[in-house]
């Protein structure tokens, strides 16, 4: 116990500098990653069960002008998302190979059994369409279009609906 | 595979932020031995044929293919690859080191081999302007970051599990390859020669100077590096694996060190994250330093002489990608000349160069090494 409080107190004397580096943690949130320190906010709250909850935001983005690889650097941004997806699909391709791991360790069942799988009817319809609601998901972004068009009216631009809720 | 060799001071990661470490490292692994080798292929198929019509000549320096393959398609998506590649590498151990920081503080607190290591961190440090200018190779805060406070450790930890994801493990477990490397050369170039007292430039976490220590142990081995968070980190991770070494938050360009301290002033590639007027000034300091028989070697990166424009263009990418931009003037300048400007007698010093020490293992043992490029080392004898 006495070792926390000691850690706390050295935490209130670091209190300066981490407000001379709010500039860096303050860019970090416009980041597309949710990072649960963000929302417990920067450790100020007195005491050690406090800092636990609350790690102090360390710097996140690196100083200094970022090249543009793309003409449009809208593809830069783009690109950024692909690899940060492309990263946690491999994240969560690992966590299932550990689980599947475990189960076996713990001789829950034998993991050759999800390669066998073959789903029966019941199954596969449900599967069916969770998979469906995904895509469709996935593609709203581009079928909203169409809804609009098949809607009948034509759809507005941001001016005429100005004009028509203008008066 | 991720054989980081696992001491008390390395950040701990949980389950997904380690295999987002581990995702980085192999993603790294795939730009190096399978989309890198696409940018010759491009350049040789594609870029400098085109060139060669409109010029009626083949690009003739490093900057020239640089101009044309910067519009290239695969190469821009190349650089945006392995850019992406350095950010998240930072940001997926940063994770581990938010949340594990208190822990490694108070490790950090411990002494549990009663090492004799000492720390010492002045008041009113001025960071020098060339590590402010822009964060060095994307390390959010730099090597300087003191956003966790006033026993500031967070950049260390940071930096000390990354490298080993950056280099792809390519220095070795414990990341003291360029350190193992400097000592083959010394031992082979100045046999019989033990030296007293070594000092490490640019330490960060101690990776090279630890393996000076270990080399000679009589000796007493000194890190100095200008980043607080690096020597404070460097100074625990010693104190948990047992080693004894002596580490400061110094300029390497003017230390507090008496004349003729030492009989080994070395820096494992550090010179190209410097300035010019620091080159000069880190020369001038190893010379006062040495005892007159010591030994200067500084290893860094290719120089631009001697290379084909493509190759030299490539080894350019981390100055213009990932803030290392001294490089550039690095590799155009005339080291010998500045050794000699520094003290140095133009018959005592010279630019050697050396494969790594891993590379020679690898093939001491029968195996292709990852890298087989010879690093070229500043040596200068007082």
């Amino acid at each position: 116990m006495a070792r926390k409080k000691k850690a706390a107190a050295k935490n209130k004397s670091a209190k300066k500098p981490a407000a001379r580096k709010a500039k860096p943690a303050r860019k970090a949130k416009s980041k597309a990653k949710a990072r649960p320190k963000a929302k417990a906010g920067p450790a100020r709250k007195k005491g050690a069960s406090a800092r636990k909850t609350a790690p102090k935001a360390l710097p996140r983005a690196a100083k200094g002008k970022r090249p543009q690889y793309f003409e449009d650097p809208a593809v830069d941004k783009l690109h950024l998302m692909v690899m940060a997806l492309v990263e946690e699909l491999s994240v969560t391709r690992d966590r299932l190979d550990t689980v599947e791991r475990l189960i076996e360790k713990h001789g829950l069942f034998n993991v050759q059994e999800v390669e066998d799988y073959f789903p029966d009817l019941k199954a596969d319809a449900e599967r069916t369409q969770r998979r469906i609601a995904y895509i469709r998901r996935v593609m709203k972004g581009i079928t909203d279009e169409i809804e609009n068009l098949r809607g009948g009216d034509p759809a507005l631009d941001f001016d005429e609906v100005v004009d028509v809720v203008g008066h | 595979m991720d054989t980081q060799a696992r001491h008390p001071m390395l950040v701990r990661g949980k389950h997904d932020e380690l295999t987002r470490q581990q995702f980085v490292h192999n993603l790294r692994l795939c730009l190096a031995a399978d989309v890198a080798p696409g940018n010759r292929e491009v350049y040789e198929r594609r870029v400098k044929p085109t060139f060669k019509k409109k010029n009626k000549r083949d690009p003739k320096n490093r900057h020239e293919v640089r101009r044309e393959m910067t519009k290239d398609p695969y190469y821009r998506l190349y650089c945006a690859t392995q850019r992406a590649s350095q950010e998240m590498m930072w940001d997926s151990v940063q994770d581990s080191v938010e949340r594990e920081l208190p822990t490694l503080k108070a490790r950090a607190r411990g002494n549990p081999y009663k090492t004799k290591g000492t720390l010492r961190i002045p008041k009113n440090f001025k960071v020098p302007d060339y590590h402010t200018a822009a964060d060095i190779h994307l390390q959010p805060g730099g090597y300087h970051a003191t956003a966790d406070g006033d026993d500031a450790m967070a950049a260390g930890a940071l930096y000390d599990r990354s490298v080993y994801i950056y280099a792809i493990g390519g220095m070795g477990d414990m990341n003291d390859d360029l350190g193992k490397t400097l000592i083959d050369y010394y031992r082979e170039n100045f046999p019989g020669e033990a030296p007293a007292r070594v000092l490490d430039m640019g330490c960060s976490v101690g990776h090279s100077t630890l393996a000076w220590a270990q080399a000679y142990p009589d000796a007493e081995v000194h890190g100095l590096d200008c980043g607080e968070g690096m020597v404070r980190y460097a100074h625990a991770r010693a104190r948990n694996l047992g080693i004894t070494a002596h580490f400061s938050q110094q300029n390497a360009e003017k230390t507090d060190f008496p004349d003729e301290h030492f009989d080994v002033v070395c820096s494992h590639i550090m010179l190209h994250e410097t300035s010019t007027t620091a080159f000069q000034n880190i020369l001038d300091e190893s010379y006062r330093l040495l005892k007159p028989g010591g030994v200067m070697m500084h290893l860094d990166l290719m120089r631009d002489e001697g290379m084909k424009p493509f190759d030299s263009f490539m080894m350019d990418w981390e100055a213009y990608n990932n803030n290392e931009t001294f490089l550039v003037h690095l590799r155009d300048m005339d080291w010998k000349k500045a050794a000699v400007a520094a003290g140095f007698a133009a018959n005592k010093s010279k630019v050697d160069s050396s494969m790594l020490h891993i590379a020679k293992e690898a093939i001491k043992a029968g195996q292709e090494p990852h890298y087989r490029a010879a690093f070229p080392i500043l040596v200068g004898r007082k």
